[in-house]
């Protein structure tokens, strides 16, 4: 008997998914505009539900393939703020869009399943599946300014190149298979504990399974956008709508994160000195390359698709923390709960900054740096919106990016990666310098004209609900730090 | 008890917290500058009176301790601040806190005063000095060293708006630096120094057993020996960034001078501060094996090197502001050498070096204060920088040439002010160490005499420049801060024990723990 409490969220989220497509096909076309009303007021009663759940105790359905656990439970929650916060985001926009933009809610709403799915899986087809109700929904996404050439070709690259990486992943999957004889994630780590740990890469085997975890490395890499698997980000980014990036930009990330944390911290921990050196590469070349590549960038959205491809290297130095390459007997709770922390605050933050992005470039069609020219003079409200989150994406006690990065840099410090804390907190220092030349543009010039913007109450709460989370985070961190400590126990040994 | 502390530290808080919330209510609109200007004034007067209270205390009490403690355990569970790893609201001052607590009032107060004039969005301005004001309250009032770094931050990252919106930008034959880049060099330099703060800050927690960022129980740790030295550069460089330290100066004569008036003062007289406080207070103190190691103590080149940049930055700081033409990079220039004397006293290891240089810090403080604020006072009536411009101006400004020779005198080290009790005290400790440095540091005290009298003779000496004949002398408000620190200067110029009778209990303790001279 499965106890499907442990599917609730996604088996509600995934019937108002089909409510909304029937709704958008039965309404008049002047009255879909209502549908994202709907959605929204959906979302905050979903997120109302989803934070009354809840306790220690695991949850499993289907034979333990899906389970509910705090981790779990994080990873829904703030998958349900993301999608809630683009939502927010996505109303006025698609609002003005000339032909059907009712089924915009429906596929938000199959990609939150996707996500909260993902949270949960423990089995390689259900994350296969999971994943792939994330990305299929985001291609159409990305590409759904159909009239608009960047947006089409933005929806091709990512799909050509999701189903590349999708291809890679299930193939990793498949191999780890053949070497451990299961799909199932509990199975395979009883298998690995039987290997003959010492040299399992020189017997076959081993081999089979170092290939397969590195494509599923690959795999994963390419959802989170780190480097080397990046390549995708800036261009998918600029091109796609300003709702759906602010969406790609946080979403996948904070999915693909969940899913690491599980199927390789968690239960591929038994060969972890096979996989960990990777991640700390990752870790380093996403932290270097990232910040590095987006000093030139002139386009907002560019500049913050290399950004985000930054952050992502530290929480990869979190999960890295976790891991116990430098020092036996590791901080492995320290380091997930470190993760989790910065992933939360790095959501509210970007989702902050994309927010005015939103803003400016739907309404104004405008999305250079340059652009934002005086606007601190015009609009002191939205510019210092952007100042806060600008200043914690760069990590400026005492807001959210800050509590996060001094979080991570901790727990890393803790598990002994000592050179990988300076290189953090060395790139954190070159990011300031791209972060500040917008500041620099915000504040120090003046406008070179007069803009109207006039904002809806969507967007107003979407900037007034990010903003004060990246104070209030930066300023009583315990809020979400006992939080992701409770989720982390899972790491105790 | 009555928590003084935190009024001070955070009495600018509330001031900014207040402009900010009335503004946003549209009660202070957009033209109005008596009020900001006045908000700022209350709270910056309430931390000068509680500063003066908090160092005449400590001048009555006269021992090494700590006075004032407040712990206070509000913030999450168990009075950590960030579940998981301690950090904890925990004030309190020793007596270098206490002096250099004291400095940050005074210059808190007349800051305000000399950005009376300020025309353009006095709002943000105000709000911005304070905040950055309460940061810098914090870091010298703070004993846990998350709250000092955060502290750190709030006084620095103020600083690259307020020079970035309200500075001004330098184009002559010399250089040209617009005043955006003088604010994001500034930040760089500043976040840097901040970056290997961390990383020391890190490092210490972690191999403390303890656990903790309290820095009474850090001074209690007896860190491996290992440890120490590796740590102690990190943070000892981390510091010296912001306080100037060659090869890492250059942020500091762009940033100075492209900064308003104000804030020129604040960076001089408090922000080096910061930096020269946290290599006596952190990195000295917490990691005293590592600094005797590293202050000549080692046998090893390694361990003169930051022995040599404090003499280089002596001369060449002195041997720079020789060269300029701006009177804003004379000056900058000459407080590059005169952290230079700081370093050398702290470098010396033994009472006397180190109580002249907690000395040098506040007198170099006032008296580049009111330097800044002279040479500010010099433009907004003359209209340049440049001191080959002036001439003779003594003739039309009387009170203000009287000021700029007094302020002149104290920092080539007059006897009867402060600047001279300072430098004597630092040659006095730092001779017996290192005989050939300090007979070579004395003679950046007659290059400093050289560009002083220089630029005096140039702006206010000669025939009266024709271009100036209608121009005013000081009125009114400007005259109060120039009152205000010049009384200081004169005063622990004359009675210097009231200052050294501070530092003397907390520096002694810590000469025995470094191994240095004790008198």
């Amino acid at each position: 008997m499965s106890n499907l409490t442990a599917l609730s969220l996604e088996l509600i989220t995934a019937l108002a998914a089909l409510l909304f497509l029937i709704a958008d096909a039965m309404l008049p076309k002047e009255k879909r505009g209502y549908l994202g009303y709907g959605c929204i007021a959906f979302l905050g009663l979903l997120m109302f539900g989803a934070l009354t759940m809840g306790g220690p105790e695991t949850l499993s359905a289907f034979g333990g393939r899906i389970v509910l656990d705090p981790l779990a439970l994080f990873f829904k929650q703030l998958s349900i703020a993301i999608v809630f916060l683009v939502a927010l985001l996505s109303v006025d926009v698609m609002k003005k869009l000339p032909d059907g933009h009712g089924e915009f809610y429906p596929i938000l709403l199959f990609i939150l399943t996707g996500m909260m799915l993902l949270a949960g899986a423990t089995e390689f087809v259900t994350i296969f599946i999971a994943i792939e109700l994330i990305s299929i929904p985001s291609y159409v996404l990305a590409g759904y300014h159909k009239h608009v050439f960047k947006s089409s070709e933005a929806g091709m690259k990512y799909f050509i190149l999701g189903a590349f990486s999708s291809a890679l992943l299930l193939y990793g999957m498949s191999l780890v298979y053949g070497a451990t004889g299961s799909t199932q994630l509990s199975e395979i780590s009883t298998a690995l504990q039987k290997l003959p740990l010492e040299s399992p890469v020189s017997s076959g085997f081993g081999a089979l399974l170092f290939v397969g975890l590195v494509l599923m490395m690959a795999g994963f890499g390419f959802k989170i956008a780190a480097v080397p698997f990046h390549l995708w980000a800036p261009d998918v980014y600029e091109g796609a709508p300003s709702p759906v990036t602010a969406f790609l930009s946080v979403g996948p990330k904070a999915a693909g994160i969940a899913v690491i944390i599980r199927v390789f911290l968690l239960f591929l921990e038994p060969i972890q000195h096979h996989w960990a050196h990777l991640f700390v590469i990752l870790a380093a070349l996403s932290m270097v390359l990232g910040n590095l590549l987006a000093i030139p960038q002139r386009n907002l959205k560019r500049m913050l698709a290399y950004s985000g491809i930054a952050q992502i290297g530290y929480v990869l130095v979190g999960l890295v923390a976790a891991t116990n390459l430098e020092s036996p007997g590791g901080t492995a709770q320290l380091g997930i709960s470190s993760a989790m922390f910065y992933m939360a605050a790095y959501v509210a933050t970007n989702l902050a900054a994309f927010s005015v992005v939103v803003v400016f470039s739907c309404l104004l069609g405008k999305e250079e740096i340059s652009d934002l020219k005086g606007l601190s003079r015009l609009y002191p409200g939205i510019s210092f919106c952007m100042l806060i989150a600008l200043l914690s994406l760069a990590g400026v006690p005492p807001l959210a990016g800050f509590m996060g990065k001094f979080y991570l840099f901790s727990a890393a410090w803790s598990a002994g990666f000592h050179w990988l804390v300076g290189l953090g907190v060395l790139c954190s220092v070159i990011s300031l310098y791209y972060y500040f030349m917008v500041i620099r543009t915000m504040y120090f010039e003046e406008s070179p004209i007069e803009l109207k913007l006039s904002l809806t109450w969507p967007q107003k709460l979407a900037l007034g609900v990010t903003t004060l989370s990246i104070l209030f985070i930066g300023i009583y961190p315990s809020c979400i730090s006992t939080v992701t400590l409770e989720a982390a126990r899972l790491f105790l040994p | 008890m009555f928590p003084i502390l935190s009024v001070i530290v955070l009495a600018p808080l509330a001031g900014a917290a207040a402009i900010l919330l009335l503004s946003g209510l549209h009660i202070i609109g957009k033209e109005n500058q008596a009020a900001p200007r006045a908000i700022a004034l209350a709270s910056t007067v309430i931390s000068f009176l509680g500063s003066i209270w908090v160092a005449w205390e400590f001048y009555q009490y006269g021992g090494g301790g700590i006075l004032f403690e407040e712990p206070l355990s509000w913030a999450g569970r168990g009075g950590q601040w960030l579940a998981g790893l301690g950090a904890s609201y925990h004030l309190g001052v020793n007596g270098i806190s206490a002096s250099m607590v004291l400095l940050s009032g005074i210059l808190g107060f007349v800051a305000v005063i000399a950005s009376w004039n300020i025309k353009e969005r006095m709002r943000e301005y105000f709000t911005l000095v304070l905040v950055a004001l309460c940061g810098v309250f914090g870091v010298f009032a703070t004993l846990d060293l998350f709250f000092f770094f955060l502290f750190y931050e709030m006084a620095s990252i103020p600083m690259y708006f307020l020079v970035g919106m309200w500075g001004s930008s330098r184009k002559d034959e010399q250089r040209t630096v617009t005043r955006e880049y003088a604010a994001m060099k500034l930040l760089l330099y500043l976040q840097l120094g901040g970056a290997m703060i961390l990383v020391g800050a890190l490092g210490m927690y972690f191999g403390s057993s303890a656990r903790s960022f309290d820095m009474t129980l850090l001074a209690r740790e007896n860190f491996p020996v290992e440890l120490q030295r590796w740590l102690f550069p990190l943070l000892f460089l981390g510091f010296g960034i912001e306080a100037g330290f060659w090869p890492f100066h250059t942020w500091l004569p762009d940033g100075h001078s492209a900064a308003p008036t104000a804030l020129s003062m604040l960076l001089a007289g408090v922000l080096l501060k910061m930096g020269g406080y946290g290599m006596v207070r952190v990195a000295m103190d917490l990691l005293p094996d590592g600094a005797a190691w590293w202050l000549g103590g080692g046998g090893t080149i390694l361990s003169k090197v930051f022995i040599f940049c404090a003499l280089i930055n002596i001369l060449y700081g002195a041997l720079c502001a020789m060269h300029q033409k701006d009177i804003k990079y004379i000056i900058a220039y000459s407080s590059i050498s005169h952290m230079g004397i700081v370093t050398l006293g702290f470098a010396s290891r033994g009472v006397t070096g180190i109580n002249g240089a907690v000395f040098q810090m506040f007198s170099h403080g006032v008296i580049t204060a009111l330097l800044f604020a002279l040479a500010g006072l010099i433009y907004e009536k003359s209209h340049t920088r440049d001191i080959t411009q002036h001439g003779g101006l003594a003739a039309r400004m009387p009170i203000l040439a009287v000021f700029f020779y007094l302020g002149g005198l104290a920092t080539l080290g007059l006897p009867g002010m402060s600047g001279f009790v300072a430098e004597f005290l630092v040659f006095l400790g730092a001779f017996p160490m290192y005989k050939y440095v300090t007979l070579a540091a004395i003679t950046g005290l007659v290059l400093t005499a050289t560009y002083i009298l220089r630029a005096g003779e140039k702006i206010f000496l000669g025939p009266l420049n024709t271009k100036y004949e209608a121009i005013g002398d000081v009125m009114g408000i400007e005259k109060v801060h120039l009152y205000t620190l010049t009384f200081f200067v004169i005063l622990f110029g004359l009675f210097p024990t009231l200052l050294i009778n501070l530092s003397n209990p907390a520096v002694t303790p810590l000469a025995q723990k470094l191994g240095g001279l004790l008198p």
